[in-house]
């Protein structure tokens, strides 16, 4: 995949590149170092609307948004994605380095692969769901709204050991940076496991 | 001799530096401007006593954008301390010869007289746009309304007002003017696909009447979407109002058309304290005088009021600069072009060039690597470009600079620093970095704290470097809920004249005004834009305590 192909544009459209000859070259070395960097990990467990309560408190209760989102949904899917420490610690160095057009680039890009990682899991979980006959809500992550970011303290926890240096800081940001968490509530159909 | 013309490209060879109008010659004066509009011997004693002080390389007669919609017919309301003005719609618009209409007749002799005076130098017949004198006859929301409602009625009007303006410029040019200058200030007003059929035609009409292309057309305001139809009109220079970043510009104005503008007539010439007219004029000079097509000017008329000492200070100042930039502009223009373009082969080679000429590396820093990202940065102000062309330009500046800081002088960073950190508790470094990157691009020292700094080193840095500045970036709401207390120690760690600017997504301008802040940035261009002011407001305050 390049900028030049079809599946390229939606990440040149997103890093804004334009048609820019020399910026549309530079960009895919970027792309392809950044690729190399990026190693991407998913995560998802399910878990009954009372664990999920327990285990979020209060953050859960408190958040009016997530509440109402959730609503009377018996079941709750937990998600997670990261692309690992590499990445972000080349985008560092870039910008130490006042190499600031490929830390950008780097950067941006992480953030569009996380994302589009989350949505590809959200999409794969909720999917398998609606094809049992269930619902799903959309998915909602710490840090939006009223739900706090101390929600991701409990993620931390479950992910565990899994994966390697995932760990919280004290303003709640999850490291690697790269890394997306997200709840999605769960009406199971009847051919659900 | 300052200037050589050789590589002046534009065919109003010999203009540099001038202030629009002459307004300020009614201070000069101690009859009022009613009486100096009517009485020739007053209107000249006061040309000649501004021009004998004002050294101008274009001189005007005092001029007021009532007196050709006057003579069709509108009733004009004079004052011994204001501008002449039109006070009501003309009843029957009526079209009599210039040299009748004794207003017209008036400044015909007085231009006469100027050019006895003054034999050697410019002398400008202004006239104003057609679109603009029916604006003045009919009222400006009638002229803009029948642009749709009544096209026909309104190019009936246009005629007889550019017969009119064609009359008064061959008065004035027989008189013994050598150059055609039009403003029409309402045309800014048209929608671009209508200026041409209601502006630009009669304009170009206009122009006709000077086969030698000695001719600027001035419009005010925002011209940037009419930019194509305004040098459609075949005007040999374009003056631009100060509203205009002229870089962002620049490509679209051909070389042999001039550039002309666009120092701030009334906040900096008019009210700015002479040091900080000096300060402004040599830094417009610095930017665009690496341009072979610009002249260095106003972006308007200078009102009555404004001191003769700083319109003095701007023509001398400017003129120095102009001719300093001038000399370095062979070398300093590809540079440039090569940073705005991105391209940093391209700018290591020019430094490198550049070097092995023996060409001054401070003189590169400054009027090549960072007067390009200026121009970078008003490109992505005006939307001309996204973030990484800029980028792409901020890594050319990095390259070039890496090949020059090692003959750059020690200790040349002597002006006031920013010191940056993101606030405890929070990780995100990007905007951050570019910020610090940007700045560092435009010549200002910066210390960078990094990330997930605390108080305690906030402060402790402070004591350390003593900035003018701090940046504090917060992208988490826990980090935004710390602001009010950080800014409240670190305004009370002594220096009173600290200031302090936030970014970041947590915050906003509303928030930063809460919190304490003295500015808000949305983004790391606007951070150099911001923190750039603040230290021109810094330096103009130690300046003025001098």
């Amino acid at each position: 995949m390049t900028f030049t192909t079809e599946n390229g544009g939606g990440l040149r459209r997103y890093l804004k590149l334009g048609t820019h000859p020399i910026l549309l070259t530079r960009a895919e070395e970027i792309r392809v170092e950044a690729e190399g960097l990026a190693g991407l990990l998913s995560w998802q467990s399910e878990v009954t609307r009372a664990f999920f309560e327990t285990r979020f408190a209060p953050c859960s209760g408190n958040s009016h948004a997530l509440q109402a989102l959730l609503a009377d949904c018996p079941r709750v899917l937990l998600l997670a994605v990261t692309l690992g420490q590499p990445l972000s610690d080349r985008v560092r160095q870039y910008m130490a380095a006042n190499r600031c057009l490929e830390g950008y680039l780097m950067d941006r890009m992480g953030s569009f692969w996380a994302e589009t990682a989350m949505r590809s899991l959200d999409r794969q979980a909720s999917g398998s769901h609606r094809a049992a006959g269930g619902r799903t809500t959309r998915r909602f992550s710490p840090g939006y709204h009223d739900f706090s970011l101390e929600a991701q303290k409990p993620f931390v926890e479950l992910i565990g050991g899994r994966w390697p240096g995932l760990h919280i800081t004290s303003g709640g940001l999850l490291l690697p940076e790269k890394t997306i968490t997200a709840v999605v509530g769960v009406w199971p159909g009847a051919g659900s496991c | 001799m300052l200037f050589t013309e050789e590589d002046v490209t534009h065919r109003l060879a010999g203009i540099h530096v001038f202030p629009i109008n002459a307004l300020p010659a009614a201070g000069l004066v101690p009859e009022g401007i009613d009486t100096l509009c009517h009485e020739e011997a007053v209107k000249f004693e006061a040309m000649r006593r501004y021009y004998d002080m004002v050294d101008a390389d274009l001189l005007f007669c005092f001029s007021d954008i009532a007196l050709q919609a006057e003579a069709m017919g509108a009733p004009v309301r004079y004052a011994s301390d204001e501008m002449p003005a039109v006070c009501a719609p003309a009843g029957i618009v009526r079209v009599p010869r210039a040299c009748k209409a004794p207003r017209m007749a008036l400044n015909g002799q007085v231009v006469r007289r100027m050019r006895t005076a003054y034999p050697r130098r410019r002398i400008a017949a202004l006239v104003y746009g057609p679109f603009t004198v029916v604006g003045q006859l009919t009222g400006e929301q009638n002229a803009l309304r029948r642009v749709r409602e009544a096209p026909a009625a309104l190019s009936a009007l246009l005629v007889e007002a550019t017969a009119m303006a064609e009359d008064y410029a061959r008065l004035l040019l027989d008189a013994g003017a050598d150059l055609l200058w039009i403003s029409d200030p309402l045309a800014a007003l048209l929608p671009p696909p209508d200026f041409d059929g209601f502006a630009g035609r009669y304009l170009r009409q206009l122009f006709g009447l000077m086969s030698d292309g000695q001719t600027i057309l001035h419009i005010c305001g925002e011209t940037s979407d009419l930019l194509a139809p305004m040098v459609a009109t075949g005007a040999g220079g374009i003056s631009f109002d100060q509203c205009m970043a002229l870089p962002t510009v620049e490509a679209q104005v051909p070389r042999q058309v001039a550039m002309i503008g666009n120092l701030d007539p009334v906040e900096v010439v008019t009210m700015a304290p002479l040091h900080t007219v000096c300060a402004a004029t040599r830094e417009l000079a610095a930017t665009m005088g690496i341009r072979s097509n610009f002249i260095l000017s106003t972006g308007c008329a200078l009102p009555p009021g404004t001191p003769i000492e700083n319109v003095r200070a701007f023509i001398h100042s400017g003129r120095e600069a102009v001719a300093d930039i001038r000399r370095h502009a062979a070398y300093l223009a590809p540079l440039v072009d090569a940073v705005t373009r991105g391209d940093a082969t391209a700018t290591v080679q020019t430094v490198g060039r550049a070097l092995a000429g023996g060409r001054d590396s401070l003189r590169l820093l400054d009027g090549g690597l960072v007067r390009a990202m200026r121009q970078a940065g008003a490109r992505y102000e005006a939307k001309q470009c996204h973030l990484p062309e800029l980028l792409m330009s901020v890594d050319a500046f990095y390259e070039g600079f890496a090949r020059l800081k090692t003959r750059l002088p020690g200790s040349a960073d002597a002006g006031p620093r920013v010191l940056l950190g993101t606030v405890q508790g929070d990780l995100h470094a990007i905007g951050k970095d570019l910020v610090r990157i940007l700045l560092e691009a435009n010549g200002v020292g910066v210390i960078d704290l990094g990330v997930d700094v605390s108080k305690d080193r906030f402060v402790a840095a402070m004591a350390r470097y003593r900035p003018a500045i701090i940046g504090l970036s917060a992208f988490l709401t826990a980090a935004r809920r710390q602001l009010p207390a950080l800014i409240g120690s670190l305004r009370s760690s002594g220096n009173e004249n600290l200031k302090v600017v936030v970014g970041g997504a947590a915050v906003n301008a509303v928030i930063a005004t809460e919190v304490g802040a003295d500015g808000y940035a949305r983004d790391a261009v606007a951070a150099v834009k911001l923190i750039r002011g603040l230290i021109t407001d810094l330096r103009a305050g130690e300046g003025a305590s001098r």
